[in-house]
């Protein structure tokens, strides 16, 4: 099975986002805003291209589909290589982060 | 209802992306607006969806060793770019894409060897003639190829039925593989195009040769630029002997690789993928006819019949053949046109529509 890390933050910040529990589309943006204190807003090209690379990798899948008002609503749902992944992602990022913290702090 | 501009924003993305998710897309677009959130109606939004679309489409395309095999020597893609695959048999433009590679290699092998003659950039009307009757068999090559059903074989040739339609793209992995193409077959296009090439570059250097005296120019509005041929009889008449050789031996390989499929390689019952090629050679002919109603010279015209006078008789010979085929296996001749199923080795996925 392919445990790639993820490239980038969209990748990871997505991922993120349905970490807890499944989201269409714009729940995914809201989320990804929520998350991120407002400091990264996606757009939905962004957005469409990262869901269509994950499920392509496996990382997420459709959960369901729906027609809400003439929408049509799909909603993804991480799966348990994504969430290897993530969790690759987040180790890796805390590792640099303390290592960062330590030395600014003795630099202080 | 999704502002125009966003619309014409979403096309950006490759028509496999937008059949699958452009509904949904634009769902997010109407919750977007129902929650009074404008940042995805923004310029910067648009310019997101553009990036995006296009990085969607260099993601997902061929590798460039895969696309040149693909569109010069026909080879079949892998399985992951099927899907690229049928938006591009399915695309508007596949008559013109086809049609600009197939003369790629005669503007490069025109350009090449008349700056080697010194003609380049100034071009003789004449060899601008002879260079336009080229450009006329390739079109007509590519026109009567396609024409013939190019598109159904070329799916058929992925292993999909080629009656049935390729807007609707079946799932990757859905369908068996078909045996590989012969490989002779698939070269055909990019060697009849590569003869004519050299072709074109050898009545040039030809007629720079015999007519020394000429000078080429062009008029461009009032201004005529003219210059000498100040190249050495040598050259000339190396580069013509090279020219006209690889030339010939372009269209003898032709027929050559033409035969053994005809011939050898053929399937039972599969005749009818064959007859398509023969639609080149007689847009060759017409080619020809056309021609000769250019102003260009008699010695010209005489020259170029003498070269492929020499493979029409094969080729002919193999349309013939292959129509022989044909009506034994299908009993009609319907097939030539690409109205009977093509290829029996094509499969039928039940999600093709």
């Amino acid at each position: 099975m392919r445990r790639a890390r993820p490239t980038g933050e969209v990748t990871a910040l997505v991922l993120a986002a349905l970490a807890d529990r499944d989201r269409h589309g714009y729940a995914i943006l809201e989320e990804v805003r929520a998350m991120s204190g407002g400091r990264v807003s996606l757009g939905t090209g962004t957005l469409y291209g990262a869901l269509e690379r994950l499920t392509e990798q496996g990382w997420i899948e459709v959960s369901s589909e729906q027609v809400v008002e003439g929408r049509l609503r799909r909603s993804y749902r991480i799966t348990g290589n994504g969430r290897a992944v993530l969790a690759d992602e987040i180790s890796r990022q805390e590792q640099w982060v303390s290592a960062a913290r330590a030395r600014l702090a003795g630099a202080g | 209802m999704l502002p125009r501009r966003a619309e014409f924003a979403l096309r950006a993305f490759p028509k496999r992306f937008r059949s699958a998710r452009a509904d949904e897309m634009r769902g997010v677009f109407a919750d977007a607006a129902d929650a009074g959130d404008t940042t995805l109606f923004g310029p910067r939004a648009l310019v997101d969806l553009v990036v995006s679309g296009w990085g969607e489409r260099l993601r997902t395309r061929p590798p460039v060793r895969t696309f040149l095999a693909y569109r010069l020597f026909e080879r079949r893609l892998p399985e992951p770019y099927h899907r690229w695959m049928f938006d591009d048999v399915g695309s508007n433009w596949y008559f013109c894409r086809r049609f600009a590679w197939s003369i790629l290699p005669t503007v490069i092998t025109y350009v090449a060897m008349s700056s080697l003659l010194g003609l380049w950039p100034v071009v003789a009307p004449v060899v601008l003639g002879w260079l336009g009757a080229v450009v006329v068999v390739s079109i007509l090559s590519v026109f009567f190829d396609i024409g013939a059903g190019h598109r159904r074989r070329m799916l058929a040739r992925h292993g999909y039925d080629a009656e049935r339609r390729w807007s609707s793209p079946p799932a990757v992995g859905s369908v068996a593989a078909a045996p590989p193409p012969p490989s002779a077959y698939a070269a055909a296009p990019w060697c009849g195009s590569l003869g004519l090439a050299l072709l074109a570059a050898g009545g040039a250097g030809g007629l720079v040769l015999w007519w020394p005296s000429l000078t080429p120019h062009v008029q461009v509005g009032v201004v005529e630029i003219s210059r000498s041929v100040d190249h050495t009889r040598a050259v000339a008449i190396a580069g013509t002997v090279a020219a006209a050789v690889v030339g010939i031996a372009g269209i003898a390989l032709l027929g050559r690789l033409r035969a053994r499929f005809v011939f050898d390689a053929l399937p039972q019952g599969a005749a009818e993928r064959s007859l398509p090629m023969t639609f080149v050679p007689a847009g060759v002919v017409v080619a020809m006819g056309a021609m000769s109603m250019l102003p260009i010279t008699p010695m010209v015209l005489a020259a170029a019949l003498v070269v492929l006078g020499g493979g029409a008789p094969l080729l002919l010979a193999l349309a013939v053949t292959a129509t022989r085929r044909a009506r034994r296996d299908e009993g009609s001749l319907w097939v030539v046109f690409g109205a009977r199923r093509v290829g029996a080795d094509a499969r039928n996925p039940a999600d093709l529509r």
